[in-house]
């Protein structure tokens, strides 16, 4: 089966094309306190953090003060008061919601890459807590967010060096088995989809264009692989055929861009193999695109 | 006128003896010829050996006239030592007296000179005359004991026995009986007790008096009706000292004496620091049974030797001191033995957690010995239970769950006591199975402990509550293994492989809230969830539901405080 082919070049890209800072490290400092004096490099976002601290803050101390009235009730065998226990509950409760939701603002705020970067140095101390950072930083909902799954992959090939190795291969087979296992067609429709749009955007910058194009093809072509096990084959091949015209055409757009236009030209030489391989499914060659795309990526590639 | 004498001579003593003081003559209430029937009971006693011999004569030899040999109802006269032909008859011409014949004590007098054995005599003019002799028929002989006795060795002290012995008529021999201890075998363990072993004994007001003016001498003056002597004798303090107590009408065991049946001191005792300290009941964790570690109770019954005991009880009480558990154990004496009691009492069920007390009774013949009691509390491990501690990294908190999966110490307050011997079945992150590597003690100091919980769901009943905790356990067991979720799939609490089918076999991954999830509700004991989802491994409307609402600090939340084991006590 196709794995994921890593992109080495990029990932050796420092931190600072994130305006993230590279101290040396005081070893006085733990290394999370460090790596937020690090990642968070503007006061807006030091002071945002700060006041999420404070609603940890008071959560955790509702907790505590929760667990502590009914624990040492059961201990010493007095009456619960089940009046302040609800109290309690009810304060965690909306204590927990005020700080879940700064959380995910927070992380809105800083960033799904600072996340991600958050995420990989949290795992070094406590692999746990990295998942929950994914979580509310919105990187790990791929199934319903196909941004969360195109920026996931992005992050993952850019800083795969920084990554513990347990925290490499659990994203790895994360995207392996979500793209060869349970994708569906609309959420590979919406994760093409997504990334087109990524690479239309002006704004986006080439390297992780170039991961994009990378990102494209291994959606595609796992996805395609898996077509002749579904049912209504001829709908989806022709879905595909039209997503490769799609991505030919944005992909074009960076002919002449001298760092993209070999991976367009890359790309558009991997999905020429596929179209040109002697045993194609016949439902795949039976579909009403499947000349068009072979023409076009004849004209492209000489 | 004609000169005549008439005689009856008992035991060769002088006239004026046998007038005044007369013979002190034993009861023959021995049993000389072994046939188990006493002697006065028995008309053929081969080597009998307590009559007295009684010559009877008159002079001349032809004496006419009518003789009258009376003797009461004390005594009996017999013609030959052996017995065998009683002599009954008591009118007799000088011809048919009997020259001789043995006078044996058949009766207790009721007081000295009581009995006599006269001879009158009627001569043809009617003249008149008599001898006699005075008898005392009297006894000694002990009440208490007669057979060996096992005196239980105290925890302090001496051991001691109240003997009883009895004198009749109580006024015979001057009213003194001398008391002193005979060692029966030298060459056993047995010593004398030390000077101050004899001690006037006070029963219901009575003082059964003691003389002691000279200790190496003391005396006892018989109750003045029943002629009972009683003294509180001590013994030495070392199982296996025996002796006798003699009793006699002189000092040093001399004159007319009895002997009492042998007193031995022994001991049954627990050796308490040799004994587990507490029993600790826990779910094995390969079989999923309740059991509890053999409970070691150490004993000894002494002397190790020469003496059998007739039965070795063990029973075990409850703090309301019913007896849950009773067993014979073995009747051979020596130290250090050994029972491990199972845990289960009488019917096979394992006890409830609680206060308990050992005790060990002993029977020889008609004696009892009991030791003291060995208290000790039955702990019941509450495996099962979840333990939670903050997530606290950075920006995230939340919470990480485990469940109290086995107990590895012993029965000792302090293994119990120490969460070292606790192992937590978890799994700790990605890249982790879920396994039972942490022990408590690892689990409470990785981070802030946030305590001991479990289902408030579980049932009441100790024996059902005990079944589920089993079940709890067998099903975190099966999870032993599976990895945890994937970082991007940590918002839900398990993975199937594809939909879910309701078992642990169908989970791929799971993340730590599930490991207490799943272990309590595949077998249907709720932990988190709402009256209608609660169950995750019903069906997938149930696992989506636990995805979108369980986390570990909910599931802590919807759970009641618990303790480790019970009883608890800080």
């Amino acid at each position: 089966m196709c794995r994921m082919i890593l992109l080495s070049l990029i990932s050796i890209l420092s931190l600072s094309s994130l305006g993230v800072h590279c101290e040396k490290e005081d070893k006085k400092i733990p290394l999370d306190s460090k790596f937020e004096q690090q990642i968070l490099t503007t006061p807006e976002e030091q002071q945002k953090y700060q006041k999420l601290k404070e609603y940890k803050e008071k959560l955790v101390n509702v907790i505590g003060e929760y667990t502590d009235y009914v624990q040492k009730s059961f201990e010493l065998n007095e009456p619960i008061d089940k009046e302040k226990v609800e109290q309690y509950k009810k304060q965690i409760s909306k204590y927990e919601k005020e700080y879940t939701e700064k959380l995910k603002e927070f992380f809105n705020f800083i960033g799904p890459e600072k996340v991600f970067l958050w995420a990989i140095e949290v795992d070094k101390t406590e692999p746990e807590a990295s998942g929950w950072i994914l979580f509310y930083g919105g990187l790990s909902d791929w199934k319903t967010n196909p941004q969360a799954f195109l920026n996931s992959y992005i992050y993952f090939n850019k800083y795969r060096e920084r990554m513990s190795e347990k925290f490499k291969n659990d994203t790895e087979e994360s995207i392996y088995d979500f793209t060869s296992k349970t994708m569906t067609l609309e959420q590979e429709k919406g994760t093409i989809n997504e990334a087109i749009k990524f690479l239309s955007n002006p704004k986006n910058q080439q390297e992780y264009k170039v991961i994009t194009m990378q990102f494209l093809w291994d959606v595609w072509n796992v996805f395609w692989t898996r077509v002749e096990k579904m049912d209504k084959k001829s709908e989806i091949y022709e879905e595909m055929n039209k997503q490769v015209l799609r991505i030919i055409e944005t992909a074009s757009q960076f002919n002449q861009d001298v760092v993209l236009a070999p991976k367009v030209e890359e790309l558009l030489e991997k999905f020429k193999g596929i179209y040109t391989k002697e045993e194609l499914p016949e439902d795949f060659k039976n579909s009403p695109s499947y000349l068009t795309v072979s023409q076009i990526l004849k004209t492209y590639i000489r | 006128m004609r000169v005549f004498r008439i005689d009856v001579k008992l035991a060769d003593m002088d006239e004026g003896v046998e007038d005044q003081t007369g013979l002190y003559l034993r009861l023959n209430d021995d049993d000389d010829d072994s046939d188990t029937e006493i002697d006065n009971q028995d008309n053929k006693v081969i080597g009998e050996d307590d009559l007295v011999r009684l010559e009877i004569s008159c002079e001349p030899g032809d004496l006419p006239g009518n003789f009258t040999l009376s003797w009461g109802n004390n005594i009996k006269l017999w013609e030959r030592t052996e017995k065998e032909t009683e002599i009954t008859q008591s009118q007799y011409t000088s011809e048919q007296l009997p020259e001789t014949c043995y006078v044996e004590g058949y009766n207790v007098s009721s007081t000295i000179k009581d009995t006599e054995i006269k001879l009158s005599y009627q001569a043809p003019d009617d003249t008149q005359a008599e001898d006699k002799a005075k008898i005392t028929v009297w006894n000694i002989k002990f009440n208490d004991p007669v057979i060996t006795q096992y005196i239980p060795r105290p925890e302090t002290g001496n051991p001691y026995y109240i003997v009883e012995a009895q004198m009749n008529p109580p006024d015979a021999f001057d009213g003194k009986l001398y008391w002193t201890w005979q060692d029966p075998s030298p060459s056993n363990t047995g010593q004398n007790p030390q000077g101050g072993f004899f001690q006037q004994y006070i029963e219901n007001g009575y003082i059964w008096n003691l003389n002691i003016s000279d200790p190496n001498h003391p005396f006892s003056i018989p109750h003045p009706q029943t002629g009972v002597v009683k003294c509180k004798f001590y013994l030495p303090n070392g199982a296996g000292d025996d002796g006798k107590v003699v009793v006699s009408t002189q000092p040093n065991g001399k004159g007319e004496k009895a002997i009492s049946g042998i007193i031995t001191v022994v001991e049954v005792k627990i050796e308490t620091q040799d004994c587990d300290e507490i029993q600790v009941q826990r779910v094995n964790t390969s079989s999923f049974i309740w059991e509890a570690i053999p409970f070691k109770i150490t004993y000894d019954i002494l002397p190790s030797s020469g003496w059998t005991p007739d039965e070795v009880i063990l029973k075990i009480f409850d703090s309301s001191d019913n007896v849950v558990f009773a067993k014979n154990l073995s009747n051979f004496p020596g130290n250090n033995q050994i029972y491990n009691w199972d845990g289960k009492d009488n019917s096979g069920q394992l006890v409830i957690y609680g206060n308990y007390k050992a005790k060990i009774k002993v029977k020889k013949n008609n004696s009892t010995m009991e030791t003291e009691e060995y208290q000790f509390t039955v702990y019941q491990i509450n495996q099962g239970n979840t333990v939670y501690y903050d997530l606290d990294k950075g920006p995230i908190y939340n919470q990480h769950a485990g469940l109290i999966y086995s107990y590895t110490g012993g029965n000792t307050l302090s293994e119990l006591q120490d969460d070292g011997n606790y192992k937590i079945c978890e799994v700790q992150g990605p890249d982790s199975v879920v396994g039972t590597d942490r022990t408590l003690y690892q689990f409470k100091t990785y981070s802030i402990f946030r305590g001991i919980w479990t289902s408030s769901y579980l049932p009441n009943d100790i024996f059902q509550n005990r079944q589920t905790r089993a079940q709890i356990i067998r099903n975190a067991t099966q999870l032993i293994g599976k990895p945890y979720v994937r970082k991007v799939e940590v918002h839900d609490v398990l993975i199937p492989n594809g939909t879910l089918d309701g078992t642990i076999d169908d989970i791929l991954r799971l993340r730590c809230d599930g490991v207490p999830e799943v272990s309590y509700e595949n077998s249907a004991d709720r932990l988190f969830g709402d009256d209608q989802r609660w169950n995750i491994m019903l069906n997938q409307e149930n696992l989506d539901y636990h995805n979108h609402y369980c986390t570990p600090l909910n599931q802590m939340l919807q759970s009641i405080p618990s303790v480790l084991y019970l009883p608890y006590s800080q």
